[in-house]
């Protein structure tokens, strides 16, 4: 028994010691650490309706015509066509708070409210602006120095014009709010954070009225 | 009695349209190229906010093409919006890239794109933009797909500043630390210095990316974004462009009260040409009527010695030998390139501008508009500007 509880301290300081070299090494990197505000459960149950989504957009991948880094353009076009109807019909009632729990969206709109409040706050601010597609527009092709907002829907299952731009997402708000595999994606509507597919285009869940500035249209 | 026919509207329309063609596109003698194109020497062009399909992309385009006889550049880099409006069509990708670029990709000249906030994270598998399905990619670029023993290394790092979240971060620091290329060139769309009064400076991106650049030397960044041309004062050493005219125009976009335009261009559209030879970045910016409107050389000192590249190479990447460069530098931080604005004696620690001499003794036509431009694109011979001290950033 003595000698188990030993070996179990001797463990227990080796791990230690290597966490220990471990924080060491992190001090190297000039990255900053992914930090999140959450309740591990809440995360948790976060990241499990973010992995469900993905599981789903795996399984609908097989089923439409491939994509690869040597596509055409008509081949880019019918990947992005299949897979947007594809992930429609298959989340057809889907529904604001679905993926953004009540839990969860009252955690990310605690972390957004005290991010844009900090000293930080302005420049976050004028970064979300960018590419907006509440404020900026599309350059119109017979006079590029013109531009044109296209009409953008808010709502779970909504197609994200193609034609919209996509808003900045300031780097220091995504080291705060849980990361996101490859295949979704933060974006700013307005005043509204929502989580879109990467590729496909469709608004899966959003949290409206989290960026606390006026001049930015809802 | 004969009486002419009269004018139809039509007709009057499309005299009208080919009179404003042949304006735009000049006389090859406005084509005047500043750059050495030495033998070896690694050449492209940078282009940005380029896919409207509107005239003066097709124009810019033809700039291209026009310069490529003298430059025979062999690779574009993108810095983002690529194709407005997005790629739900695949005729999008005819009208705003394929179109106005048709000679160039005709000519075997390759693209790498970096995303813009207007471009679909699908297009990285479109095959011209030599992207391998990533958003973010490094590539090690020789001079012609040969390395001449010597050479020094050109690294590219593209980026996708929409979206610079801990993994892509991650990866920047990883791929900057063990890159021992003696050129480090980064490009994403977002620019971290700008005098745009409609974007400017992406302040927040500024502060994850430049420490990175700093520590790990990188030397020259593209951006866009903000559309117009504008070479940026030097920063902590690290040389930063603007160049999102590629399509787009905000014309008087550009704000003089910033403090960060070393020349700044806002009344036409633009591309720049680069040509890398040895310690020695040369570069030329031009705008849709053929003229010069900036141009200059970043000299590098003495480069650490090479190793091996860092990271697979894309498709269409050449590998290139490991080669030493001599001489060895003393050990420490890499060091910081250095702009010249005249011939110095002895070397100078602090950067100062040189524009590149011009074949010709006659002053090139500048436009007009950018006052900056027009100053620093003429030679004079003994009015050497002093070393300046490296600007602050603005906060």
């Amino acid at each position: 028994m003595m000698r188990e509880r030993a070996v179990l301290l001797c463990l227990a300081l080796l791990g230690a010691v290597a966490a220990g070299g471990c924080s060491t090494t992190s001090k190297e990197t000039l990255v900053p650490p992914q930090t999140v505000e959450m309740d591990a459960e809440t995360l948790r149950k976060f990241q499990h309706e973010v992995e469900e989504y993905v599981e789903l957009r795996q399984s609908v991948l097989k089923q439409i015509p491939p994509i690869d880094a040597r596509s055409t353009p008509a081949q880019i076009e019918a990947h992005q066509k299949a897979l947007t109807q594809a992930i429609m019909s298959y989340r057809k009632g889907a529904k604001r708070g679905d993926i953004f729990r009540p839990d969860v969206e009252a955690a990310i709109r605690r972390t957004l409210h005290r991010e844009f409040a900090s000293a930080q706050g302005p420049t976050l601010l004028k970064e979300i602006k960018q590419g907006n597609p509440k404020v900026e527009g599309n350059p119109i092709p017979r006079d590029p120095s013109q531009e044109v907002k296209p009409a953008v829907t808010i709502a779970v299952n909504a197609l994200y014009p193609d034609s919209a731009a996509f808003s900045s997402v300031p780097p220091s708000l995504l080291l705060k709010v849980p990361l996101l595999p490859e295949q979704v994606r933060y974006r700013f509507i307005g005043r509204t954070l929502i989580l879109r597919d990467t590729e496909a285009n469709v608004i899966l869940d959003y949290i409206p009225d989290v960026v606390p500035d006026p001049s930015i249209p809802r | 009695m004969y009486r002419p026919a009269p004018f139809s509207k039509a007709a009057l329309r499309s005299t009208l349209a080919a009179l404003v063609l042949l304006l735009a596109v000049p006389p090859a003698s406005t084509q005047e190229l500043r750059l050495p194109v030495k033998g070896g020497s690694i050449r492209f062009a940078v282009i940005g906010d380029t896919g409207t399909a509107s005239t003066a992309q097709y124009d810019i385009g033809k700039q291209m093409v026009a310069y490529r006889s003298k430059f025979p550049f062999d690779f574009v880099i993108m810095v983002g919006d690529n194709l407005y409006g997005g790629s739900a069509s695949a005729d999008d990708f005819k009208t705003k890239f394929e179109g106005p670029y048709a000679q160039l990709l005709g000519g075997k000249v390759k693209f790498y794109a970096a995303l813009g906030n207007h471009d679909n994270p699908s297009e990285r598998n479109y095959k011209d933009w030599n992207m391998d399905g990533q958003r973010y990619y490094t590539w090690r670029a020789s001079p012609g797909g040969l390395a001449k023993i010597g050479s020094p290394g050109v690294r590219f790092f593209a980026l996708d500043s929409n979206y610079m979240d801990k993994p892509q971060l991650d990866w920047v620091e990883a791929e900057l630390k063990k890159s021992s290329s003696e050129w480090k060139i980064a490009f994403f769309h977002h620019p971290l210095y700008s005098s745009g009064r409609t974007h400017g400076s992406s302040l927040d991106l500024r502060q994850q990316l430049e420490p990175l650049f700093m520590k790990y030397g990188v030397t020259l960044v593209f951006s866009g974004h903000d559309h117009f041309y504008e070479r940026i004062k030097v920063q902590n050493g690290i040389y930063y462009w603007v160049c999102g005219a590629g399509g787009s125009l905000r014309k008087g976009d550009i704000d003089r009260g910033t403090g960060l335009s070393d020349v700044g261009f806002d009344s036409d559209y633009s591309f720049m040409m680069v040509e890398i030879d040895g310690n020695d970045m040369y570069f030329q910016a031009v705008s849709r009527t053929g003229q010069t409107i900036d141009s200059g050389v970043v000299h590098h000192p003495p480069f650490p010695e090479a190793a091996a590249p860092a990271s697979p190479l894309p498709p269409g990447g050449t590998p290139v030998p490991v080669v030493p460069v001599s001489p060895k530098p003393p050990a420490g931080p890499t060091p910081t390139p250095v702009v010249t604005a005249e011939p110095t004696p002895a070397p100078t620690p602090t950067p100062t501008l040189k524009p590149l001499p011009t074949p010709k003794p006659t002053p090139t036509p500048t436009p007009k508009p950018t006052v900056k431009a027009k100053a620093k694109a003429k030679p004079k011979p003994k009015a050497a500007p002093k070393p300046k001290p490296t600007p602050t950033p603005t906060p």
